[in-house]
């Protein structure tokens, strides 16, 4: 399924996306790698419908996004619980509730923005991406803030989020480790103006038996990796 | 310390009225009291003024003209600033409206006010504190408008929140300290205004009232309304301080 058809888009005179073409599978995790300013966000943002293209057609056919920005951008005068209900068509308390204690924010679900961690903040956004009403998830390097250790935990239980949801997401990072664990496909982009250098497909029982076992596609990655961003 | 501090500033104060009293009263003795009364003569006229229904009545009717131009430049003025604050062609179209009620001085106001409206009901004193205060709205709520946070609105957008929950939760926090200073500044016009405003356009009010001790060369009275005008000012101003404070603490 096509998502962008034959894009062009240019800032004032950076030409970012030039013809780019990228299809996806319902209900598959897309991660996509690629060295910093190629364009990442901006395709994310085309996604979103936040930037129109200059050619080229966005093709969404009827699927709702839901967005987890490289910034949390939530609102400083709402509590995290209000800045989550605000995204909430019905009244959700429960899976919200849930998710607080997923994410090990329950204590703070009455506590404002400001008086959150950086890291804190990142998994109320994530939680927000979550819980808006969506076909298609747009994750811009989420993880940033975060510890290894949460970092993982995250992972194993936005996979499990995404098993039982069916929802597909597009997830951008510039770590390979990451990519490689949540991805069911990693796309290599090159720098702007961006194309797909490369997809490699990771199925499942190469995930399930972790990184260590992926360590021959890791290298195959790192070659690509440095070579586009020279 | 700091007790003795505010206890200070407090005593500060009283003594600054104080001497203030007594300049007053220093410079009633120098110049006569024909042309300055005494602070004594001056609460006199005041003890009888409020004994006095038309008293009350002039107040009330000012009061009156003043909160409702006032309101009107609010109701008017608020929606209008997020419109141009908005959108730039819509900036552009009231853009000469805009300069032309900041600029015209007041006295032209004054006097096309008492042209238009007449000397009737007090239409072309709401009329000018209208005029006088809509131009501060407009600018501070545009301004405001233009302040917004964009990556918040993109937030919304994405969200699809519902015009409702923007209201809420997006513009009216954002905007609120623009507009509540636009009203700052419009409420110490708007008691300045209503009295001149009233001087040469009505036969009631505050302002009509200062006209007729002005003829009969009564100057303890035209003090006393001047104090009355004081009050009206600092009184508002102190309210929409309170506002201001438990809505910033609400959405800080
Ligand atoms: N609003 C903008 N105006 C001008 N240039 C922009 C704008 N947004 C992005 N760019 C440029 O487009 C390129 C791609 O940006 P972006 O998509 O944010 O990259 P990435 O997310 O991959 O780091 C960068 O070179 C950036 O400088
Ligand atoms: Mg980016």
């Amino acid at each position: 399924m096509l998502i962008l058809n034959h894009v062009t888009k240019e800032y004032d005179d950076v030409m970012v996306l030039k013809d780019f073409s990228f299809s996806i599978e319902k209900g598959k995790i897309y991660s996509i790698l690629g060295p910093s300013g190629c364009g990442k966000t901006t395709i994310l943002r085309l996604i979103a419908e936040l930037e129109k293209p200059d050619k080229g057609q966005i093709e969404l056919r009827g699927q709702k996004v839901s967005y987890v920005f490289q910034e949390p951008r939530l609102l400083p005068w709402e509590t995290v619980r209000k800045n989550l209900e605000l995204v909430c068509p019905k009244k959700e308390s429960k899976k919200i509730e849930q998710l607080l204690e997923l994410m090990e924010l329950k204590e703070y679900s009455d506590a404002y923005p400001k008086e959150l961690s950086g890291g804190m903040k990142q998994r109320v956004s994530i939680m927000r991406g979550f819980l808006y009403p969506h076909d298609i998830l747009l994750m811009d390097e989420p993880f940033q803030a975060l510890d290894l250790k949460l970092k993982a935990k995250l992972i194993r239980e936005i996979y499990s989020l995404h098993q039982s949801m069916g929802n597909t997401i597009l997830f951008v990072t510039h770590d390979l480790d990451e990519a490689l664990l949540l991805g069911d496909e990693i796309i290599i982009l090159s720098p702007k103006p961006t194309s797909i250098v490369k997809r490699f497909t990771i199925d499942a029982s190469q995930k399930e038996r972790g990184l260590e076992n992926m360590q021959s596609i890791k290298e195959d990655m790192t070659k690509i990796l440095n070579h586009a961003s020279i | 310390m700091k007790d003795f501090i505010i206890r200070n500033k407090r005593a500060y104060l009283l003594i600054s009225i104080f001497i203030f009293i007594i300049i007053w009263q220093i410079s009633s003795v120098i110049v006569g009291p024909l042309i300055m009364p005494s602070p004594i003569e001056t609460i006199k006229t005041l003890a009888y003024f409020i004994t006095q229904p038309d008293f009350w009545k002039d107040i009330a009717i000012s009061m009156g003209r003043g909160v409702l131009g006032f309101f009107l430049a609010v109701l008017i003025g608020t929606p209008l600033g997020f419109w141009m604050g908005l959108r730039e062609e819509i900036e552009a179209f009231f853009y000469p409206f805009l300069v032309l009620t900041q600029t015209t001085p007041t006295v032209s106001w004054l006097i096309l006010g008492w042209l238009w409206f007449g000397t009737g009901d007090g239409a072309a004193a709401i009329f000018i504190i209208w005029i006088i205060v809509i131009p501060f709205i407009i600018v501070n709520v545009m301004e405001g408008t233009k302040q917004l946070d964009q990556q918040l609105m993109e937030m919304a957008k994405v969200f699809r929140m519902p015009l409702k929950k923007k209201i809420l939760h997006f513009y009216i926090p954002q905007i609120f300290p623009y507009w509540i200073a636009g009203c700052s500044i419009g409420s110490g016009l708007t008691w300045k205004g209503v009295a001149m405003a009233e001087l040469l356009t009505a036969r009631t009010g505050i302002g009509a009232a200062m006209g007729v001790a002005r003829i009969n060369l009564e100057i303890a009275q035209v003090i006393v309304w001047s104090g009355i005008l004081v009050l009206l000012g600092y009184g508002s101003s102190i309210l929409i301080k309170r506002l201001e404070v438990v809505f910033t603490k609400k959405w800080r």
